[in-house]
C-alpha cells in the first residue's frame, strides 16, 4: 500500500493514524490486495466540491482493460472527530471503495434505479466535462443568481475582496505602464490609440481602478496619454458586461465592451496584432477548463471524469423540486441549454439549478497514456511537450495541465505591442513541489469553478513563444492573499 | 519627388529571373521535430555529424518546397542556424564563448569580444555550395549584418558600437568575396534591428558600404521590424530609412508590407530610390494563407510607386516559425500572386 500524504495546510498536522488503522483493517476484511493499493489523503480546503470524503479511481489501459491498481482517494478535512469511534461511519464507504468490481455502472440509457447514483456523461476529459456547462451558466445568468440569493460574487473569495482592486498594485502598475510609453514617446513611436484589453471584467470596479489611476497619473505627469486610452472591456457573459459598463459610465466612449471568448482573444481582435499595449485579467484563469495528468510509478495517466448526482441527491432533488428520477436528467438539460427561464418561475429555476450544482459530484478514473511524448497540452500549442514540465521532477505527481488558460495564454500574447505589458493575477502553482503539498481544485465557488493553475507549464509555454514569464506573490499589497501575478518580458 | 544622385554601381552581375521575381527572404520552416534534434545537439546529445546530415535532408526538402512552390529565387532556409547571430558568432574568430551548452537551441549564447577580430575566413561557402549543388534555382545567401551583431555580441575591446562594427564588415566583406567567388550571385545582408535602433542608421550605411565595398554579386539589404519567436521586436515605420540609406550600394531592399500595411510605399514615390525594393507581401507572423489575389493586390500597390522592372517579391521575413504546411502554402500563393500579376502585365494567361 502507497499512501500519498497531499494534506498540508497551513502546517497544521491532522492525525490519520485512526484513518490508516481502519483502512488497514478494511483492507484485510474486504481482501483487497494491498501490494496495489493507492492511497491519496487530501485536504479539499473548498467546502462545496465534486468529491465525496471517500472516493476510489481505478487504473485503465488504453484498450479499456483495468490494471491491478486502485486508488482510494480521502478528503482528510472532512476527517469525522472522535478518533476511531468517529470513524465508523466512513467504514461503509471505505469498505466498498476497496471491493468496488468493476467502473461502476455504465452511462444509463435509462433513468438511474432507485439508490443508484444518476450519471450525467460518460467519462470525459475533466474539460469536456458538464461541469462547465454549470459554471458558463452562472457567468451568463449571474445577476439572477445574486438576485435570488441576495448575494455577491465578490463576497465569496477568500478575505471577501478582488485583489484586482488594490490601489496601491495598480498604482505601481500603472506607473510602469507610464514608463514604457514615456520610452517609447522619446522615439516618437506612441500610438495614437493606446489599446487596453481587460479579459474577464467582473463587476467592473477593476476597470474603473484602472482608469481613474490612470488618469490621475497622467494628470500628476503632465502627460497626453489617457486621452489615447481604448479600454477594451471583454468577456463571454453578456449578463456581466452589461453589468460592468455601468461602473465606467462616466468614461463614455473611450470605453468599449466586447463579448469574446477569453480562450481566443486574436479571433475577435485579430486587427489588434501586436497593437495592445497593456493586457490584463484577474481570477479569469482559474475558471477555465482544464484537464488533469497523474504520473504513477513512471507511467503517464490522463484523468477522465464523468458527473453525477448521488443517490440521496437524487432522491431530494425529486423531492424538493417536483422532479421524478425519470424527468431529472432532461430538465438538467434544458436548464443548462435554456437557463432559468426554462422554469415558469425563474425563481424557482435557479433553486433547482443550485441544488444540483451543490449535489453535483465527479467520478474519476486514470487512463494510461501511450503516447505522452506526442500529448498535446492544449488546441495551438505546439513545440512544449509534457515531458519539458514533468522531466525536471521526479515521482509521482497529479497536476492540471490548465488547458484552456493555456490556449487563451496563447492566444492572447500576439495581440500585446512588442513593448507592452501584460500581467494576470489569479492563484498560480509557481512550482510543480505544490501540487503535492496541496489540493489545488476543482473546487466550487458559489456557481463557479475554481482551479489552480499551472504555472511551470505557463513558463515552458511562454518560454517557447519567446517570452519569459515571471511570478510574483501578491503578498506584498495583501499579507493573507493568494494571489500570484504573472507577468511577461520579451525573450531577447 | 525629391532629387538626388543616385549611388554608384558596384560590378555586380546581373540575375536571369522573370519579372516580378520571387524568392524567399532567408530562413524557412523549422518543424518541431527538428527544433527537437537541434536542441539534443546542443545538450549534447547527439553529435554535430549527426546533426549535418539530418540538416542536410531538411535543406534538400526546404528547396525542394521552395522550388513546387513557384520560386525563382530559393535559400537553404537557413536551418543549419540555430538563431541569426550565433551561427556566425561561433564562426568568427576572435569571438568568445564561454560556456557552448544551451537549454534550447535557439537561445543566445553570451558571446564576447576581448581582442580585435582577425581578418580569418568563416567558411559560409561550404553552406552555399550545398545548396547551389541542390538546384537550378538563383540561390540566395545571408548574412547577418554588424549592425545587429553589435547588438548581441558583448563588446569588451572597441568599447564602440560603430568601429566594432566596422571590423565586422571587414572581415565579412572577404566573405562575401569569397561566397562571391565560390559562384554566389545574389548576397544579402539582415539588420532586424535597425528598426529598433533608427539613431544608428548614419553609421550604420557607412558600415554597410565597407561591407560590400567590391564584392562582385547582388547584394540585397533585409530590413524589418524583428521576427524573433515569430513576432515584432519593434513598431515603427521606414521614414526613419530615409534619405540616408539612399546612399548604401545595395541592389534591393527588402522591407515589409504585407503585415504593416503599404503606408511607407510612399517613401518610394517621394525619393528617387536607386535601387529595387524586394517588397513583402506574405504575413509571416500569421498563420492564414494568403489568397494568391490577396498577394496580387498588394503587388499592384507596390507597383504603384516602383516600375515592374524593379520590383521583386519575398514574404515580410523568414518563414522560420511557421509551421511547414503554412510556410510551403505561403510559398505558393506568393508565386501564384505573381503570377497573376505578371500576366497582367504580359497580357497573357497566368
Amino acid at each position: 500500500m502507497q499512501v500519498e500524504l497531499n494534506y498540508l495546510k497551513n502546517h497544521r498536522a491532522v492525525d490519520v493514524g485512526p484513518l490508516l488503522q481502519a483502512l488497514c483493517e478494511e483492507v484485510e476484511a474486504t481482501g483487497a490486495d494491498p501490494t496495489h493499493l493507492y492511497v491519496s489523503l487530501d485536504w479539499v480546503q473548498y467546502k462545496r466540491n465534486f468529491r465525496p470524503p471517500v472516493d476510489w479511481r481505478c487504473y485503465l489501459l488504453p484498450d479499456g482493460s483495468l490494471e491491478e491498481v486502485r486508488e482510494i482517494a480521502i478528503d482528510v478535512r472532512r476527517l469525522p472527530a472522535g478518533g476511531a469511534e468517529g470513524l465508523a461511519d466512513w467504514r461503509p464507504a471505505l469498505r466498498q471503495a476497496l471491493s468496488q468490481p468493476s467502473l461502476g455502472p455504465a452511462l444509463p440509457a435509462a433513468p438511474a434505479a432507485e439508490g443508484q447514483p444518476l450519471y450525467l456523461e460518460p467519462f470525459v476529459r475533466p474539460s469536456q466535462s458538464i461541469i462547465w456547462a454549470f459554471n458558463r451558466l452562472y457567468w451568463q445568468h449571474l445577476s439572477l443568481w445574486e438576485a435570488v440569493f441576495r448575494g455577491d460574487y465578490l463576497a465569496a473569495l477568500p478575505g471577501g475582496v478582488s485583489d484586482g482592486m488594490n490601489p496601491q498594485f495598480w498604482r505601481e502598475r500603472l506607473e510602469a505602464f507610464l514608463a514604457v510609453l514615456d520610452d517609447l514617446d522619446r522615439r516618437g513611436l506612441v500610438p495614437e490609440e493606446i489599446f487596453v484589453l481587460e479579459l474577464g471584467v467582473g463587476n467592473g470596479h477593476q476597470a474603473k481602478i484602472w482608469l481613474d489611476t490612470f488618469r490621475a497619473l497622467c494628470a500628476e505627469r503632465g502627460r497626453d496619454y489617457f486621452r489615447r486610452v481604448r479600454y477594451l472591456m471583454s468577456d463571454y457573459s453578456a449578463d456581466v458586461l452589461r453589468t460592468a459598463r455601468r461602473a465606467v459610465e462616466e468614461y463614455g466612449e473611450q470605453v468599449s465592451c466586447l463579448s469574446l471568448d477569453a480562450t481566443d482573444p486574436l479571433h475577435a481582435l485579430a486587427f489588434l496584432r501586436y497593437k495592445v499595449l497593456f493586457i490584463h485579467s484577474c481570477n479569469l484563469y482559474d475558471n477555465l477548463p482544464t484537464d488533469e495528468v497523474a504520473r504513477r510509478n513512471g507511467h503517464l495517466y490522463e484523468v477522465q471524469v464523468r458527473a453525477y448526482l448521488p443517490a440521496a441527491a437524487v432522491a431530494a432533488l425529486c423531492a424538493t423540486h417536483q422532479q421524478t428520477p425519470e424527468t431529472l436528467p432532461t430538465t438538467i438539460q434544458r436548464l443548462l441549454r435554456i437557463g432559468p427561464e426554462y422554469f415558469d418561475d425563474p425563481e424557482q429555476g435557479v433553486r433547482f439549478w443550485a441544488a444540483v450544482w451543490e449535489a453535483l459530484r465527479l467520478e474519476e478514473r486514470y487512463v494510461l497514456l501511450e503516447d505522452a511524448e506526442g500529448y498535446r497540452l492544449a488546441p495551438g500549442v505546439y513545440g512544449v511537450r509534457l515531458d519539458d514540465v514533468l522531466g525536471q521532477f521526479p515521482g509521482d505527481l497529479r497536476m492540471h495541465l490548465s488547458t484552456m488558460a493555456v490556449q487563451s495564454f496563447v492566444n492572447t500574447l500576439p495581440l500585446l505591442h512588442p513593448r507592452g505589458m501584460f500581467q494576470v493575477q489569479d492563484l498560480f502553482v509557481t512550482s510543480l513541489d505544490q501540487y503535492r503539498g496541496t489540493f489545488r481544485g476543482p473546487g466550487k465557488l458559489e456557481g463557479s469553478i475554481v482551479n489552480w493553475l499551472n504555472g511551470p507549464l505557463l513558463r515552458a509555454v511562454g518560454d517557447h513563444l519567446g517570452y519569459t514569464v515571471h511570478f510574483e506573490p501578491f503578498t506584498r499589497y495583501r499579507a493573507k492573499s493568494n494571489t500570484v501575478v504573472l507577468t511577461t518580458s520579451q525573450k531577447e | 519627388m525629391t532629387e538626388r544622385a543616385v549611388t554608384t554601381a558596384r560590378p555586380a552581375p546581373a540575375l536571369r529571373h522573370p519579372v516580378l521575381p520571387t524568392g524567399g527572404v532567408g530562413s524557412y520552416s523549422v518543424p518541431e521535430w527538428l527544433e527537437r534534434v537541434n536542441t539534443d545537439y546542443f545538450q549534447r546529445r547527439i553529435s554535430s555529424e549527426t546533426l549535418r546530415a539530418i540538416q542536410d535532408v531538411a535543406i534538400k526538402a526546404a528547396i525542394k518546397d521552395q522550388e513546387l512552390a513557384g520560386l525563382d529565387i530559393v535559400t537553404d532556409g537557413e536551418l543549419r542556424r540555430d538563431n541569426l547571430v550565433d551561427h556566425f558568432a561561433v564562426r568568427l574568430a576572435g569571438v568568445e564563448i564561454d560556456r557552448r551548452q544551451k537549454a534550447y537551441y535557439y537561445d543566445y549564447y553570451d558571446a564576447v569580444v576581448r581582442h580585435r577580430l582577425p581578418l580569418a575566413p568563416l567558411h559560409l561557402e561550404e553552406e552555399f555550395l550545398f545548396a547551389k549543388g541542390l538546384t537550378d534555382r538563383v540561390v540566395k545567401f545571408s548574412l547577418t549584418g554588424p549592425h545587429t551583431l553589435v547588438k548581441r555580441i558583448r563588446d569588451e575591446y572597441y568599447r564602440d558600437q560603430r568601429a566594432f562594427a566596422a571590423d565586422l564588415a571587414r572581415v565579412f566583406n572577404a566573405e562575401l568575396k569569397r561566397l562571391a567567388a565560390a559562384g554566389a550571385t545574389l548576397l544579402q545582408i539582415d539588420e532586424p534591428y535597425l528598426g529598433g535602433f533608427p539613431e544608428d542608421l548614419d553609421w550604420v550605411v557607412d558600415v554597410l558600404n565597407t561591407l560590400v565595398d567590391g564584392v562582385e554579386a547582388q547584394i540585397a539589404l533585409h530590413v524589418c521590424y524583428g521576427n524573433r519567436y515569430g513576432k515584432p521586436s519593434w513598431e515603427g515605420s521606414y521614414h526613419f530609412l530615409f534619405p540616408r540609406i539612399l546612399d548604401a550600394r545595395i541592389d534591393v531592399l527588402l522591407l515589409e508590407f504585407a503585415r504593416k500595411g503599404t503606408d511607407d510605399l510612399a517613401l518610394f514615390r517621394q525619393y528617387a530610390v536607386p535601387f529595387r525594393l524586394g517588397m513583402g507581401v506574405i504575413d509571416v507572423k500569421d498563420t492564414r494563407v494568403e489568397t494568391p489575389q490577396e498577394v496580387a493586390a498588394l503587388i499592384r500597390r507596390g507597383l504603384e510607386v516602383v516600375p515592374p522592372e524593379r520590383l521583386w517579391l519575398n514574404p515580410d521575413c523568414g518563414l522560420r516559425h511557421l509551421p511547414p504546411a503554412v510556410a510551403q502554402a505561403k510559398l505558393a500563393a506568393l508565386a501564384q500572386g505573381a503570377a497573376l500579376v505578371r500576366a497582367e502585365l504580359l497580357g497573357t494567361q497566368p
